[in-house]
Parts: structure tokens; sequence; C-alpha cells
């Protein structure tokens, strides 16, 4: 049963108290010089450790270990960091070499142990700062890019920030503003903050629907056109809604003028665009660069190219661009069609 | 005044069958299994309170039992794994099995729950407990998830039913002792989408209307000599049948509008279409759409059948996901997998390597709708057998899709015997998914 580093470091610190007096006795490498890693230090890795811990000896390097490569050396094992500059006890390299002989987790684990001399050179390499020099030995792998992943979902807050000092729009106003069609509701109940949608009757999605929106225009958050008859126009009316947080314009007439409109009033509250199935083109996107407030923008389907995709990405970093909708392909004809029908029990 | 109580008290289920079987031999019409008043909104818009971070469901639902150990949450080198292999995913360090390979290029975007707990081990009581948050008993019957959505929230799209079941059958989803308004509309075929929705040939549109108009006549002097409420649902079923007739959205149903390769990409098999369905709804306003697969039930040749039960479920369930990201619908709309047990770690040697029922342990998926996917949320031992890390009850999972449709966990709603009742049963909502 290993120990853990913690209870190493206690009863290791001991360790060394009391060795490192005796090393002090005896001297270590003379001169006031400071140790060189590459030619002290490595050295001693090379000879004693890396049986274990480098991995061309190792395809698994034990406890994840590496000493091959500076980088490997800072990132450390499965305890943490194995070297601290400044901190030798702390460091789990000198811990380890300097335990008693006896001790189950010494090492190396086999031969003999790293001369008195080897330790008081790691001592004063890590106490002086634990430096590579030049030496970067085998460098690690740079880390993908993680995935970007679905949420945090953070419209709550977005929700609760666009609210503060809102009034809530009368509830006759409302109701003479849905006779036009729309579909009207709080975005969470009891919120001021609007959602305003054509689920049926996209007919009535028209330029003059949307104008007629202008009374509910300081609380729509939410507005989804989806489908429905609106023009480059109805981006006027849009415009003006100072907290819009989402934008649903997709299979809509709308082309690259609209997210001209769109941008050049600067919707800074503006979070979700979504212009699928549209004929929008790379020269739309442009003016959305200016919209930093962007996190996800939907271009399935529509006239844009990779090339304008990819700008756009490089200029809005944090907005997460789909533009593809990847299918499986179609399964091969099944081989053994009656298995699956015997399933059911 | 004796039938005016016996009317009363019909349950929901007879009184159901009964105005159905009545307007299909009244009417020459094949009766829509539902009936809904448009709550809240018309088709002219109206106000409802509503929406959190998901405003649908698609609930996709493994009946008979899906084993744990063979889908998403194997354990490499145990001895009660058997020979399916683990895969990464687009998600560092979530691995499922070898049969979802194309699920694994959008597990980014899905949520593993491995810590899900039931206390039900037989398939009816099971599959009820896991769709209603209660136990199965004989004196009651309480709404699935879907109902208790449109009784509180109604529905988005006045012409539509507001919760459909695809593939199912009876025993799945159900109104409980809601009105018989909120029974779903079940799906037998989804590639037939919705039968006996039109008109029959041999009745002229002046006939039906005459027919309705002469039907309405005779109902109203005896609605008001009998003022029930089952009355009132009996005469709404043909408001809402015609009017589903007229209703330009019906074409949700007709999934042959969709091209071939998108057809073929869901899967040509029930549970495909039936997503593909799923996703058609989902975009005109029907709020919970369930689909069942069934099959899982793997006392014998588990392994076996596990290449067979699989792979339509990978496609399926890639092919939702990527479609329903494509259209900017799944940050609303929240994907669910789930099934009313796992299967037993010990593998049952004599039947050809079967697992048996097996609910201390077991696996469901949430995706989109506010979820934070790209990981996995509990954990089971080293052998798949006990919970060692947050676990997740029925009643708590039931809450978390409650929780993102926003609707209130505490209220009560009562049955016709005056009983209280929660939407989750007082399950605790899994925050941390969101």
């Amino acid at each position: 049963m290993r120990r853990s580093l913690v209870a190493i470091a206690l009863l290791a610190g001991v360790v060394w108290l009391a060795d490192g007096a005796r090393a002090q006795d005896k001297s270590a490498p003379a001169d006031g010089a400071k140790v060189s890693f590459e030619k002290d230090v490595l050295p001693i890795f090379e000879m004693r450790c890396f049986e274990c811990h480098a991995i061309e000896y190792q395809r698994r390097p034990k406890g994840r270990l590496r000493l091959d490569g500076k980088e490997w050396i800072l990132r450390g094992g499965k305890g943490g960091s194995g070297v601290v500059p400044g901190e030798p006890n702390e460091s789990a390299i000198y811990m380890r070499v300097t335990l008693p002989e006896e001790h189950e987790d010494i090492m190396p684990p086999d031969g003999a142990p790293v001369s008195k001399a080897q330790k008081e050179t790691l001592r004063r390499w890590i106490e002086e700062g634990a430096e590579f020099g030049d030496w970067d030995g085998i460098k690690r792998p740079k880390p993908k890019p993680a995935a970007k992943t679905t949420g945090p979902d953070d419209r709550f807050t977005a929700y609760e920030a666009l609210s503060k000092d809102l009034d809530p729009v009368p509830s006759a106003t409302i109701a003479k503003v849905a006779k036009t069609g729309a579909r009207i509701e709080a975005v969470v109940p009891g919120s001021p903050l609007l959602r305003v949608e054509f689920v049926t009757g996209l007919e009535n999605g028209t330029d003059e629907a949307v104008k007629a929106l202008a009374p509910l225009r300081n609380n729509i958050a939410i507005l989804s056109l989806a489908q429905t008859r609106i023009t480059d126009g109805a981006l006027d009316h849009i415009a003006k809604m100072p907290r819009l947080y989402r934008l649903d314009l997709q299979r809509t007439a709308i082309t690259d003028k609209a997210l001209e409109t769109l941008a050049k009033q600067k919707p800074t509250a503006l979070t979700k665009l979504n212009v699928y199935g549209t004929g929008v083109t790379d020269r739309g996107l442009a003016p959305l660069a200016t919209i930093t407030s962007l996190r996800a923008l939907y271009l399935w389907q529509t006239k844009v190219t990779d090339a304008g995709v990819k700008m756009l990405s490089s200029q809005l970093p944090e907005c997460r661009i789909q533009n593809a909708r990847p299918l499986p392909a179609a399964a091969a004809p099944r081989q053994n069609n009656n298995r699956r029908r015997r399933g059911q029990n | 005044m004796r039938l005016k109580r016996n009317l009363n008290g019909f349950d929901p289920v007879t009184r159901r069958d009964f105005m159905s079987g009545a307007a299909k031999s009244l009417l020459g019409l094949s009766a829509m299994p539902f009936m809904a008043e448009l709550a809240g909104a018309g088709e002219t818009g109206a106000i409802t309170l509503g929406g959190a971070t998901a405003r649908n469901v698609i609930y996709l639902y493994m009946a008979g039992g899906m084993s744990h150990l063979d889908t998403f949450d194997l354990k490499p080198g145990a001895s009660t794994q058997g020979p399916i292999e683990a895969i990464d995913t687009r998600a560092d360090g979530v691995r499922i099995s070898q049969h979802f390979s194309q699920l694994a290029k959008h597990m980014d975007k899905v949520a593993v729950i491995n810590s899900m707990n039931s206390n039900q081990g037989a398939h009816a009581q099971g599959r009820y407990f896991m769709h209603t948050g209660y136990q199965l008993r004989g004196t009651i019957r309480h709404p699935s998830l879907g109902a208790w959505l449109e009784r509180m929230r109604g529905r988005l799209n006045g012409t539509l039913p507001g919760h459909v079941v695809v593939g199912g059958g009876a025993n799945m989803a159900t109104n409980g002792f809601f009105d018989a308004s909120l029974t779903p509309l079940p799906i037998g075929d989804p590639s037939e989408g919705l039968t006996n929705s039109s008109r029959v040939k041999h009745v002229s549109e002046s006939r039906f209307q005459d027919r309705i108009h002469r039907l309405e006549k005779m109902n109203e002097a005896f609605r008001g000599k009998y003022e029930a409420r089952s009355l009132k649902d009996y005469s709404k079923v043909y408001e809402e049948a015609v009017r589903l007739m007229d209703s330009k959205d019906l074409a949700a149903f007709d999934i042959s509008e969709e091209p071939d390769e998108v057809r073929a990409a869901y899967g040509d098999d029930r549970f495909g279409q039936g997503c593909l369905l799923a996703r058609r709804l989902v975009e005109r306003g029907v709020r919970f759409v369930e689909v069942v697969s069934g099959g899982w039930d793997t006392h014998s040749e588990n392994f076996d059948r596990m290449g067979d039960l699989c792979p339509p479920i990978d496609r399926a369930l890639a092919s939702l996901l990527s479609d329903l990201d494509a259209r900017g619908l799944l940050d609303e709309t929240m994907v669910v997998l789930t099934t009313e047990f796992g299967r037993s770690p010990d593998i049952v040697q004599d039947r050809n390597l079967g697992r048996n029922h097996y609910p201390q342990a077991f696996s469901a998926l949430m995706a989109g709708g506010g979820i934070k996917g790209g990981r996995a949320y509990g954990k089971t031992d080293g052998e798949g057998r006990k919970i060692i890390e947050n676990p997740v009850r029925v009643e708590d999972f039931n809450a978390t899709i409650a929780y993102a449709l926003g609707l209130p966990l505490e209220f009560k709603l009562y049955s016709p015997s005056g009983r209280p009742f929660t939407v989750a049963h007082d399950g605790k909502p899994v925050t941390e998914l969101f």
C-alpha cells in the first residue's frame, strides 16, 4: 500500500533534515557555480530513473511520472508535481530518493540508493530554482482544444441582468399586440422579458406584424420569426429591440442586408442568431463580427462558405458556429435480418 | 340523475374508449384519440407563462430494460463486462459501447447518468414508475410527464396534439387521472403517420358538415340537462378532430416529405423513423414526443442481441442530435433516453450469456434543453453493481426533466378522489447537469 505524498513528505522531511546536515559536512559540488540541469542532473536521471520514467524504456511510465522532458518533469506524476522550485523538501523527486534505504517508497526501488553527492546535486538544483537552461527534452503534445460542449447554460444569468430595472409590459398591451397573431409569453415564469413567436399561423408573421411589436420592444428577449413571411424590412424594427437575446430568422426570405441592418444597431445582448435555411452569404457574415456578444450562430443550409465561417470564427472565437448537419451514412443492408425480430420476449 | 352520477364516476380510460368509439360510429370518422382544449394559447396568440431551459422533450424509451454495462457504463476488464468493448467519444473521459460509434461523435452534447436507481424490478411496474414517478397501484392511475407538461403549460400549437407516443402502445405514457383530453396521441407506425385523419371518401364535405351540425344540435339539449365534465370532453373530440383534419400542420406527421438520405440516416426502422417524426413534430410545436424501442429484455443472448439492438439507436440518436443542433432546436429541446431498469452484472451462463433485471443501478442519457453535455454524472463500482457516487432516483430523474421545462415541482394537483400529487413525486432535480 503506497502512502500518500503528504505522509511521505512529513516522514521524508525529517529524513532530509538529518541527511542534509550530514551532506553539508561532506561538501557538495565544490564551486559556487550553479548546478546545471543538463550537465549535473540529467545524467543522474538517465542512469537511475529513466528505466521506469522515460518513454524510451517504458511505454507507461511508472506512477505516470516522466523525467525525459522539461514539461513532463514540471507536470509531475500521480502525486502531483515532482519538482517545486526552491523547495527540495516539497519536491517528490528529491523526497523519494532521500528516504531511508529500507523504506518501501524509496527510489530507485532496486539497486543502491542514489549517492550522497547526487542527492546533494538534486537538492541544490531544486533549491536554486530547478532551472533547465536550454534543455527541453521530449516535449508534451499540445493539448487538443477541448471539443466545444453545449452549455454551461448561462441564459438565466443573462435574463437576470437584462431584466434589471425593467418594468413588465401591461397585460392589456400584450393582449392587444397578440391580436396580430404573435404568441407572447414570459421567457421564464414571472420575468418581465418576453418571448415572441409565430408557432401557428406563420402567414401572420409579416414585416407589419414585427412593426406592431413596437410597444413590447424594450421587453423582447426572444424573437422567433422562423418560417414566417418577413423580409429584410423587418430588421429595421427588430434592430430597435435593446434586450434582444435570441433571434430566430431560419427559413425566411432574409438576405445579407438583414444582417447588416442588425449589426448596425449594435445589439449588445444578442447571444443566439439563427439564419439557417436563408440566402445569407459570406458578405452577410462580415458585419456580424461586430456583435461580440454572439455565442451561437446557425448557418446550416445557407450560402456561406467554409472560408467565410473560418474568418468569422477567428473574429468571434467564443461563438459556436453551426454550419453543418453531419448525418451517419446509410446503413449497409443487414446480413441477418431475422435476428432483430427474435428479440421480443 | 343516475346517468349523471355514472358519467362523473367514469374512469378516464373507459371514458376515452367510449368517446372515440362513439365518434367513429357516428361520424364515419376515426376519431383522434385525444381531445384537448386550447390551454392558454389560441391560434391567434395569447398570453401564458412558460419556458425555462427546455420547451420540448423527446423521450426515447428502451422498453424491456437496457443493460447499462453493455451501453453507457462499461467496465473494461471486469468479470461482469463480457465481450463488448468501450470506445472513446468526442467528450473527454466519456466512453461508451462499441455499438455507438455514430453517437460517439455527438457525446459532447450528451450527459450520461450512470447512477440511475429504481426500486421496481418488474417490467410493468418499472415502466409505470419511470413514466409517472409513482408506483403502480390498483386504485389510481398517475399521469406521465407529457400529460403533466400539457396540463400545466398547455400547448404551443393549438391544432396539433399536445403530446405524442410513437410505437409505444397503451402501457407507456398516460393521462392518468387528468382529463381524457390529456391522453397522448399514439402513433403505431411512424411511416404511416397519423392514420384515419382525413374525411372518408363516401362522405362529402357538405354532408360531413351537416352531420357535425346535426350532432351538435342533438348534443346541445343533452348537455344542457346534464352538466358533466366528461360530456364536454365528449364534444371537444369532434371540434379537435375537425380542426386537425383541416390543419396545415397535419403535414408534420408525414415523414415521406423528408429527403431519402435523411430518412436513411435516421435508420430504416420504426425507431429511427420515429425519431425523425419526433423532430418534425417538435419543430411544429408538439412539446412532448416519446419514441419507444422494444426488445431490450435480454435474459438470453444478451451480448449477441446488443449488436442488433444498439445500432438503430446509435444511428437514430446521432442523426436526431445532429439534426436538432443544425436547426438551432437542440438548446431548447431536451432529448432523454431511459429505460425501466438495468441488467444484472452477473452473466447468466446457461442462457447463452443473458442478463436479468437489475433496478439497483442503470444508465440514462440527457442532452439539449440546457443540459451541459460531454460528461458522465454518477458512478457505479468497478463491476457496475452498486452506485458509489451521486445516485439519481427515478423521481429525481423526472424532476430534472420537469425542472428543465420550468414546471413548478411543488405544485399539487388533486386526483378525483382528492389526493394531492406533484409532477415528479417530490424528486430533487439534478441541477448539476445544467
